[in-house]
């Protein structure tokens, strides 16, 4: 949309201020599943960044170069998911072969990345804001390292709740979407900073 | 009936010349808000810690008094109340009571009614001094009779499920009939003495960060000549518009040498969040980029001496001395490790400024703290501990060098 858009305050904008997981809420099930261990955690957030980065680019250039000029723009929901599932076989692949102990922790998420909301989310938003080749690369890198500073951040804080005498009632996933709460109204404060459209 | 904490004490000792200061400011507005609050506090905590069999710790004391002091002087009571149930039940309750929040219960009762009830809480601000009499800007009523019966019954109803005098026959009653009665004495008593303050009369009246912000074109003036009247001494001694508790500079930092001299406070996070914003501030200011808020923080055409006021003024303005001195020092939402800490108070600080300045809201302490506490547990994980074999290992090898 513009191509003015200061790509340094587009990349802030996509880790702080419009924050995947805390500002638009998507990614959520695998941010809360994933969030028990620490490890894990890291292992999804990287994985969940290079899907991001890769699918990004993969699809603007989808888009751009195949769509648009054939005149194929109603395809692009399927087309957009098609080149995400494909881009997450290869990762499982290439995970599988480089760290079976990351690829054991990550289990069925790691198909999951697949439809996590975060990875379609921002593809759609980079059609919507209509952003140049650059700027799809730096939103999806933003978004991805956004998704997993919250993850880590969120895994640090359930060590720590894990041990306290939590309510009955509220234990494991209640008390984790209170903590989120939390979060994004902490995340709140930077609404209205910087502009990613 | 409480359970003993010598610290938590030390921190409401520190407390008690700040709320004295803020009854001459703002009269009588500050008992009933700190009223319910305290009212409300206590009884959250004595119905979550009733479930548990524990008794009520003190430490809900300190989150009681820092929360009232952090809200407007003239805000609505039963926002006050809101506060101080979400306070205690959300931010310490759900997690296991005391010792187990991950955020600081205080603010997060405060940031929840910020946002939820953004115009009560941006639009109550009093007119400081005369115990009150000077009036208050829009939306609120000053004291209504309802208000105050509200605390009253608040209070009575805490120190009847405390004491555990409701079993007596007659005790709830009587207690009722003098709260009320009680109540209404006061009110005639104040209301007759003009202790009360005015009615009806609305007096607008902002806090010196909104003036900073927004400040342009016609508005200008004004604001210059608001910020002539508001000196550098003023704001020190805290004689400014503001949160019931955030206005004096010099008591603060009075109460901040106490607890660091009784090592009730750490002095890292306090030092980290004051330095790091002023020195963020003063690298916004001289680049230009806080012009954003106004013409006035333009760095052009002021001499290095006018500079240096107008960076103090702006840190001396709103609660970043309070936050910093009570709020960051929280020994249960702040991490452990000492580089931690010096991590956590730069991010206070940072995040503090950057959010006065760049974003829609005119103070951003809360958030701050919020955003500190959220990622408090992963500084932890992530900062090297401290070692003790090197710490040991680095005198010795300083010795076998010399």
């Amino acid at each position: 949309m513009s191509p003015i858009l200061n790509p340094f305050s587009l990349f802030f904008a996509s880790i702080f201020t419009s924050n995947i997981l805390l500002a638009n809420f998507l990614g959520m099930c695998s941010f809360i599943s994933i969030s028990k261990d620490m490890k894990s955690s890291n292992g999804l957030g990287l994985a969940v960044t290079f899907v991001l980065v890769i699918t990004g680019m993969a699809n603007w250039a989808v888009l751009h170069l195949i769509l648009i000029p054939l005149g194929l723009e109603y395809l692009r929901y399927i087309v957009f998911i098609v080149v995400i599932a494909a881009v997450v076989q290869i990762l499982e692949m290439v995970i599988d072969r480089v760290s079976p102990a990351l690829y054991m922790s990550l289990g069925i998420f790691l198909p999951l990345i697949t439809v996590n909301c975060a990875i379609l989310g921002v593809v759609l938003f980079i059609e919507i804001r209509a952003y140049t080749f650059v700027q799809s690369i730096i939103f999806s890198l933003g978004s991805g390292l956004g998704w997993w500073l919250a993850i880590m951040a969120l895994s640090a804080i359930r060590k720590k709740v894990d041990k306290a005498p939590v309510p009955a009632g509220l234990q494991g996933a209640g008390i984790t979407l209170i903590t989120i709460g939390f979060m994004a109204m902490a995340f709140i404060g930077f609404s209205g900073m910087l502009q990613v459209q | 009936m409480f359970q003993k904490q010598a610290i938590m004490r030390k921190v409401v000792y520190s407390l008690i010349p700040i709320s004295l200061w803020s009854l001459y400011l703002y009269g009588w507005r500050v008992l009933a808000v700190t009223g319910v609050v305290f009212g409300v506090g206590v009884l959250s905590e004595f119905v979550m810690e009733k479930a548990r069999n524990k008794k009520v710790s003190e430490a809900v004391l300190v989150t009681s008094a820092l929360l009232a002091l952090s809200l407007p002087p003239g805000v609505p009571l039963w926002v006050a109340a809101v506060a101080s149930a979400f306070a205690v039940v959300m931010g310490k309750g759900v997690y296991g009571g005391f010792g187990r929040n991950i955020f600081n219960p205080a603010i997060t009762g405060r940031i929840f009614t910020y946002i939820s009830f953004p115009l009560l809480l941006q639009t109550t601000w009093m007119i400081p001094g005369g115990f009150g009499t000077l009036g208050m800007n829009g939306q609120a009523t000053s004291s209504s009779i309802i208000e105050a019966v509200f605390v009253l019954l608040i209070i009575g109803v805490a120190f009847l499920l405390i004491t555990k005098n409701y079993e007596k026959k007659g005790f709830v009653l009587w207690t009722i009939l003098g709260s009320v009665a009680v109540t209404i004495l006061l009110y005639v008593i104040t209301a007759y003495s003009g202790l009360l303050g005015p009615e009806i009369d609305v007096v607008a009246t902002v806090t010196p960060l909104e003036i900073y912000r927004g400040a342009t074109g016609e508005t200008l003036p004004a604001a210059y000549s608001y910020l002539r009247e508001n000196s550098l001494l003023n704001l020190f001694l805290g004689r400014r518009s503001g949160s019931i508790g955030e206005s004096s500079i010099l008591l603060i930092s009075l109460a901040g040498i106490y607890l660091i001299y009784t090592k009730t406070a750490n002095w890292r996070m306090i030092v980290m969040t004051l330095v790091s914003a002023a020195l963020l501030t003063g690298i916004l200011f001289f680049t230009g980029a806080m012009t954003r808020l106004s013409p006035m923080m333009s760095p052009e055409g002021k001499t290095l001496l006018e500079s240096l006021e107008m960076i103090t003024k702006f840190l001396f303005s709103g609660s970043l001395f309070f936050v910093a001195v009570f709020m960051s020092t929280d020994p249960v939402s702040a991490p452990n490790k000492p580089s931690s800490q010096l991590v956590y108070g730069l991010l206070i600080g940072g995040v503090t400024i950057v959010i006065r300045v760049f974003s829609g809201f005119p103070e951003g302490t809360s958030f701050g703290i919020l955003i500190a506490n959220t990622f408090a547990s992963l500084i932890d994980e992530v900062m090297p501990s401290p070692k003790k074999k090197a710490k040991a290992a680095a005198p010795a090898q300083a010795s076998a060098k010399a």
